[in-house]
């Protein structure tokens, strides 16, 4: 198995680093390839399993755009030959078709997503989210400074429960199609949501895995979980 | 002509403090919120003292600002300051108010002020610092302060163009603010037998600012700090103007480079943090205008505050409080290299309770901890490692991770809870390491440990 971090030098701001710790524990023998600036991304010559990208900073975002948009023909054929994409933070935005910067100045995205971008660096938003992904529930934090908005109706990721969804008047948040997997929670998202994580390795074909410290992961999920429902936990932005 | 809301705030400012002094109480919050919420734009009418000094950075500026005033009362120099307030805009009002006459004329002519930098554009409009030290600059609270090039790019935007800076020489991010502003910078050489660490797990700098090509460190200190260079356009971190060039950790000195000239230093506290604020200091007072044999003599007979590293021996055992910053993954990963470098001849626990606030009301992000080099606590004198805080669980998963023994990791949703844990009969020193809301917690937990092994010694 094959695995791509786009970036890891600039994208993982946030904890983002946890989600290659677990990977790394549950699949002993996969193949992890970091892919800075200077090299050429492997999805471009060689099969490659699964895509991670973390966020990174409103500058950074447009340089990565710069460096992915030569390649966004080969990304739109992994998407379609089903190599999955697990994107966190920020890093849809680069995939979206514009982002509008903060003085309302317009750049063009890689142009994978109908979706648009809305930076606003005065406002930070801060909060949790808990949403609902099949039959099981996923919990996460949100810090950011952009709103992605469009429709997702038919492709979203999670169903919000508590928080706010692609943006602050949407109930669906993130996108999920094929095998694409993006949402603004940041972190070390498949720590804090083991569920989601043995469905995911699942999914790439590594079995029934046994998460190291499940039991351990589980109980703190739970606990979050609880957290996030109780109303006199509030959020704070 | 100044609004009536300005003598207004002021009036109202006093009687807050008076009132909470009254009771006993030396908070600089409440009146400045108050006073704030009156007159918004106070600090553009409040008359300033002739010379202000700001610092300001992501870590060590209450320390750099302490050990200035050190000197500056060892020297008989008065000064008005903020370490007993906040450092933020409340904070700052309060102490310009202790600085001026009671309707807000110049008292003070001389000011020392920690700056938060998030807050920056708040104060600079209004307060420009004659000379800012910016300590150092990196990743810090996530949910406040985004990213260190956010963070970097406020102070861009507000530092006046008339201050003189004293930045870091060692850390290319505050090396490269305001670059025309006048400036000094001070660094630490490496030292002899210093090792590098190049598996921080984050580095907030890896591109060179210059021409994005990759930087080459020619020795990395910690995260992006050490010397680095650009192969592509020829950028370089400088030599520095004042540097710590050797330490004699025996004797407890350091060999100081002022330009070209060399003088001995007294060391304050025991790791590098100590010397980069230290010599953070140093810059600035002569920068200010003192002469370095005077900065250097008042040197002599500062301390680290107690409160940032506390040890205290009882029996055979040792107890040792230090700070480590909540939601903070630098200032965390500092402490446990400390932990990791301390005497490998002791049994060491480490008690990290630095949760922020906000356990009870929110839920506390803590993407941080997988920034923090907890590896670095996987030793074999390392006998526990421990949380104490309402996030108990998540770094539980966070030790094991990191590839510390299970049977070494420990939690409890309390600070005491989790001290209940540590096992004297296995442990010679125990850290409890504190953030900045637990500070009272720590205080508790080391008399709770200091009775513990006192009472443990009559059971024997």
């Amino acid at each position: 198995m094959i695995i791509e971090i786009l970036y890891p030098e600039i994208a993982s701001l946030y904890g983002d680093q946890g989600n290659l710790d677990i990977l790394r524990q549950c699949l002993l023998d996969a193949t992890f390839i970091k892919t800075t600036f200077a090299s050429i991304p492997a999805f471009v010559s060689q099969k490659v399993d699964l895509i991670l990208m973390g966020p990174s900073s409103e500058e950074d975002q447009y340089r990565i755009i710069d460096v992915l948009m030569p390649y966004e023909k080969d990304l739109q054929r992994c998407i379609q030959q089903g190599t999955y994409f697990l994107l966190s933070g920020n890093a849809m935005d680069a995939f979206c078709k514009y982002l509008i910067d903060d003085s309302g100045k317009r750049h063009e995205g890689i142009g994978i997503l109908d979706f648009y971008v809305k930076q606003d660096l005065a406002h930070r938003y801060n909060g949790f989210i808990v949403g609902t992904f099949l039959d099981f529930e996923i919990v996460g934090h949100k810090s950011q400074f952009s709103m992605v908005y469009g429709d997702n109706s038919k492709i979203p990721f999670l169903r919000v429960q508590r928080g706010i969804g692609l943006n602050p008047e949407s109930v669906l948040d993130g996108i999920h199609f094929h095998h694409f997997y993006a949402s603004s929670i940041l972190g070390p998202i498949l720590i804090l949501n083991p569920l989601f994580t043995k469905y995911l390795l699942k999914e790439l074909g590594a079995g029934e895995i046994v998460l190291p410290y499940e039991d351990d992961l589980m109980v703190a999920y739970q606990q979050r979980l609880i957290e996030f429902k109780n109303p006199e936990i509030q959020q704070i932005h | 002509m100044k609004p009536f809301r300005y003598y207004a705030a002021i009036l109202i400012a006093r009687a807050a403090i008076f009132t909470l002094h009254a009771l006993g109480r030396n908070g600089s919050h409440f009146p400045g919120a108050l006073a704030l919420h009156i007159c918004p734009d106070f600090l553009k009418y409040i008359e300033k003292p002739k010379v202000i000094i700001g610092v300001t950075g992501t870590n060590g500026k209450t320390t750099v600002s302490n050990m200035i005033g050190d000197v500056f009362k060892a020297s008989g120099i008065e000064y008005a300051n903020n370490a007993l307030g906040s450092n933020i805009q409340e904070g700052i009002f309060v102490t310009m108010l202790h600085a001026s006459t009671f309707w807000g004329k110049q008292k003070a002519d001389l000011c020392v002020l920690e700056i938060d930098e998030r807050v920056s554009p708040k104060i600079y409009p209004y307060l420009q610092p004659d000379f800012l030290v910016v300590t150092n600059l990196f990743r810090d609270s996530y949910r406040r302060n985004a990213h260190v090039g956010y963070i970097a790019d406020i102070l861009n935007r507000t530092i006046p163009a008339s201050t003189t800076l004293i930045l870091n020489a060692d850390d290319l991010i505050s090396l490269g603010l305001n670059t025309d502003n006048k400036h000094v910078t001070f660094g630490v050489d490496r030292l002899e037998g210093e090792a590098e660490i190049k598996d921080s797990r984050i580095k907030d700098i890896y591109y060179c600012p210059q021409c994005m090509h990759t930087l080459t460190f020619d020795f990395n200190r910690y995260h992006h700090i050490g010397k680095a260079h650009c192969e592509n356009c020829g950028y370089a971190s400088p030599k520095g103007d004042f540097v710590i060039t050797s330490i004699d950790a025996r004797n407890k000195t350091a060999s100081l480079r002022v330009h070209d000239t060399f003088y001995d230093l007294k060391l304050v506290g025991d790791n590098i943090t100590d010397l980069y604020n230290s010599i953070a200091a140093i810059a600035l007072l002569c920068t200010y205008g003192m002469d370095i044999d005077t900065v250097l003599k008042r040197f002599e007979a500062i301390s680290v505050v107690k409160s940032r590293f506390d040890e205290t021996i009882e029996d055979d055992k040792k107890v040792i409080v230090m700070m480590a910053k909540d939601q903070n993954p630098i200032a965390t990963s500092r402490v446990c290299d400390f932990v990791s470098r301390y005497h490998q001849n002791e049994r060491i626990a480490f008690l990290l309770m630095n949760e922020a606030s906000d356990h009870g009301k929110a839920s506390e992000n803590i993407a941080f901890i997988y920034d923090t080099d907890f590896e670095y606590l996987n030793r074999p004198n390392i006998k526990q490692v421990l949380f104490g805080g309402m996030r108990y669980l998540d770094f539980i998963v966070r030790y094991k991770l990191a590839g510390i023994a299970a049977d070494r990791v420990f939690g409890a949703p309390t600070e005491m809870l989790a001290a209940g844990l540590v096992n004297f009969d296995v442990v010679d020193t125990v850290f409890i390491l504190y953030g900045t809301k637990t500070e009272p917690q720590a205080l508790a937990v080391k008399q709770y440990f200091l009775k513990a092994i006192r009472e443990r010694r009559k059971s024997v």
